[in-house]
């Protein structure tokens, strides 16, 4: 287990949430959180609830850990939702639990933005990956990489709605109101 | 810029051209590089103003490389990226290629299979062979097939597409030939498709998924083209089968893949685009080149999809009819791709010239005469088959002369969604959609309620509707309507 374990996370935040969005043909979620790392873990939320997450226990279940990387923050929310959709897959895993470990910008990315501007002090944007101890860090030069960990049962039943995909449609993160908010299509 | 806060488009915006035809011109937004022609009668139209489908076709007409228009059908809904219901062509050398304008589900696509029974011989046997199907053509969510593949075998559907069920004893040779491409892409090369696509695709091969795949057992209700219908042997009152699928989890796979690479190729080169699903590769870049041997690789997994649940649906027609002293036969009319970008030939400014045609929810129709036709329809034109929404019916249709010129030998794929999915699940309930249908006397196999209720019916536009619109443009000739009987999905 990483840093922080489930049951904590669920006491402790992250802070956040998801709504869904009206769109004619696919579905559509907008996600939000007060860190990156919490953006991604509602976006991931989202997701399976759309697939149509049935209530599983908190405790128990397969956890796996993931890796991915991109050449924006977009295409690293995008990586790591389709990943998780390619795990359901292949590993037959509805996941309900997400953590994200450690969250790596390429360099200026955020002055760009303008995301350093209204951080609130005292809550660190991303947790830090940690070079060592959870393996090395495989991230490009330039690129966006994430790790993080999810944790689901072994349960996809004909309840279970497909989603094929998370698209980049339009799919930009930004900052409002000290929230990193993104609008999320996915291919159904 | 996102589509809330670029320009709103009116109908005064658009330019009438002849009744079924409408025109954005390419001096409507700057950054447009071709027009965009939109097949609608004025409600269809409506349909499109209704929701970001035009302004979707907007952006895709700002891409670079673009030759003629971007065509926009009369099923078109809203998408990602490119409209679902949307052809645009690129030049060859010198275009691009844009795995969001062919869509996740590479090769997408519809295959019918005429048989020689009557409706009255299988109305006793409808339950039976709804669960047949239900049992032979596995659907929903993670479902698996019945051929399971080695790696070497996978490596061989890849680059052999339908071939491969040919030589394993799944398909009749004239399958084949009355496949697109004869059911096997050139230039696939399996070695251009991850690992992780491949892990997907293993598992999948005689799948059709869920969402709005299905099997469908359909009765010929209408002919309208008799010399067409002759030569495909359709009569009024014959049992059909349509198969709508496409290349399962692994073409997926391979559009997330390139999408991920085609976003640092984009970035290398600080590229502008309308929208980031637009996301696309020069044609001779090392990038394009390869997402174009992996998706001619998902879709000949496509096409071998489709062969192998072909073989799965007469096994299941054999299985009911044969103990009743039927031996059916059935054959194969046509099968047909919906999301593919292909290489091909066409009259742009009066000149022929190699283009990348993109069809995203459209279907070629290619008229009489062109090359690749199989020998039987060789003067008649590319049967296309239009698939209707759930319990409402389908068509056979003809490619046009015409569409060569006007939509890159292009027409529509179906019946379009004008409902949410979110929409259509509150206000649907699926136990009595299905009561409803059983009511009708379609029998109906679906693993999830939720899932039938977001393909109910009102959902989606009249596809009579927009099947007449194709028909009176001129870019498909009507052969045959088909009608429901029984419905197997996910």
């Amino acid at each position: 287990m990483g840093s922080k374990d489930y049951e904590e996370l669920a006491l402790s935040g992250p802070s956040g949430g998801f709504e869904e969005l009206p769109h004619t043909a696919d579905r559509a979620i907008r996600a939000w959180g007060e860190t990156l790392s919490d953006l991604f873990v509602w976006a991931a939320r989202g997701m399976y609830s759309l697939a149509g997450n049935p209530e599983v226990e908190l405790r128990g279940g397969k956890e796996v850990t993931l890796e991915v990387e991109a050449a924006s923050p977009e295409g690293l929310l995008v990586a790591w939702l389709n990943e998780l959709l390619y795990l359901t897959e292949t590993k037959k895993l509805l996941f309900r639990d997400f953590a994200v470990d450690g969250l790596l910008l390429p360099p200026g990315e955020e002055e760009r933005r303008g995301w350093l501007e209204d951080r609130s002090a005292g809550k660190p944007d991303h947790p830090h990956l940690q070079p060592t101890g959870g393996g090395e860090i495989t991230g490009q030069e330039g690129l966006a990489f994430l790790r993080g960990r999810a944790r689901g049962t072994e349960s996809l039943g004909p309840s279970l709605r497909y989603i094929k995909a998370a698209t980049y449609h339009n799919l930009e993160i930004e900052k409002k109101n000290g929230f990193y908010v993104a609008e999320i299509v996915f291919d159904v | 810029m996102s589509e809330k806060t670029k320009r709103e488009i009116r109908k005064s915006d658009l330019r009438r051209l002849s009744p079924y035809l409408w025109e954005i011109p390419s001096e409507w937004e700057p950054g447009m590089n071709v027009p965009v022609q939109v097949y609608a009668d004025e409600e269809l139209l409506e349909d499109a103003l209704g929701d970001l489908s035009l302004r979707q076709a907007v952006n895709v007409a700002s891409l670079p490389g673009l030759v003629g228009r971007v065509v926009v059908m009369p099923d078109v809904h809203q998408g990602y990226g490119m409209p679902v219901g949307g052809v645009m062509a690129s030049r060859v050398p010198e275009g691009i290629i844009s795995p969001g304008a062919v869509g996740y589900d590479i090769n997408c696509g519809v295959r019918l299979l005429a048989s020689d029974v009557t409706r009255e011989q299988i109305e006793p046997v409808l339950p039976s062979l709804a669960d047949s199907l239900y049992r032979n053509c596995p659907s929903g969510v993670g479902s698996e097939g019945h051929y399971p593949l080695k790696e070497q075998e996978l490596e061989e559907v890849m680059a052999r597409g339908a071939r491969w069920a040919l030589e394993k004893g799944l398909a009749e040779p004239e399958d084949l030939e009355r496949t697109e491409e004869g059911g096997c892409i050139r230039g696939a090369d399996p070695g251009k498709v991850s690992p992780r696509a491949r892990e997907r695709g293993r598992d999948q091969l005689g799948t059709v998924g869920a969402g709005n795949h299905f099997v469908e057992v359909t009765v010929v209700d209408r002919i309208f083209h008799s010399q067409a219908a002759k030569r495909m042997g359709l009569f009024p009152g014959q049992v059909a089968v349509l198969i709508h699928c496409g290349s399962r989890g692994m073409g997926h796979q391979v559009c997330t893949d390139y999408l991920q690479r085609f976003e640092r190729l984009i970035r290398r080169l600080g590229l502008h685009l309308p929208d980031r699903e637009l996301m696309y590769a020069p044609l001779e870049s090392e990038e394009g080149q390869d997402y174009l041997r992996a998706m001619a690789a998902a879709a000949n997994f496509a096409f071998c999809n489709r062969q192998v649940l072909a073989h799965q649906v007469r096994r299941s027609f054999e299985e009911v009819l044969r103990p009743r002293g039927v031996r059916p036969c059935l054959w194969q009319i046509y099968d047909i791709a919906h999301n593919m970008g292909k290489m091909e030939s066409h009259l742009v400014d009066g000149r022929r010239i190699e283009v990348c045609v993109h069809r995203k929810g459209a279907t070629r129709a290619w008229g009489p005469g062109s090359p690749g036709l199989p020998e039987v329809y060789r003067d008649l034109g590319q049967p296309v088959l239009i698939p209707g929404s759930m319990g409402t019916a389908s068509y056979v249709l003809l490619g046009t002369e015409k569409a060569m010129g006007a939509t890159f030998g292009s027409t529509c794929h179906g019946a379009g969604r004008v409902m949410s999915r979110a929409q259509a699940k509150r206000e649907v309930r699926g136990e009595k959609l299905r009561e409803e249908l059983e009511k009708r006397g379609i029998a109906v196999r679906a693993g999830s309620m939720a899932g039938l209720a977001e393909e109910a019916p009102r959902a989606y536009k009249d596809v009579d509707r927009v099947v007449e619109t194709v028909h009176a443009a001129g870019i498909s000739l009507k052969v045959a309507r088909l009608c429901p009987l029984a419905v197997i999905k996910g």
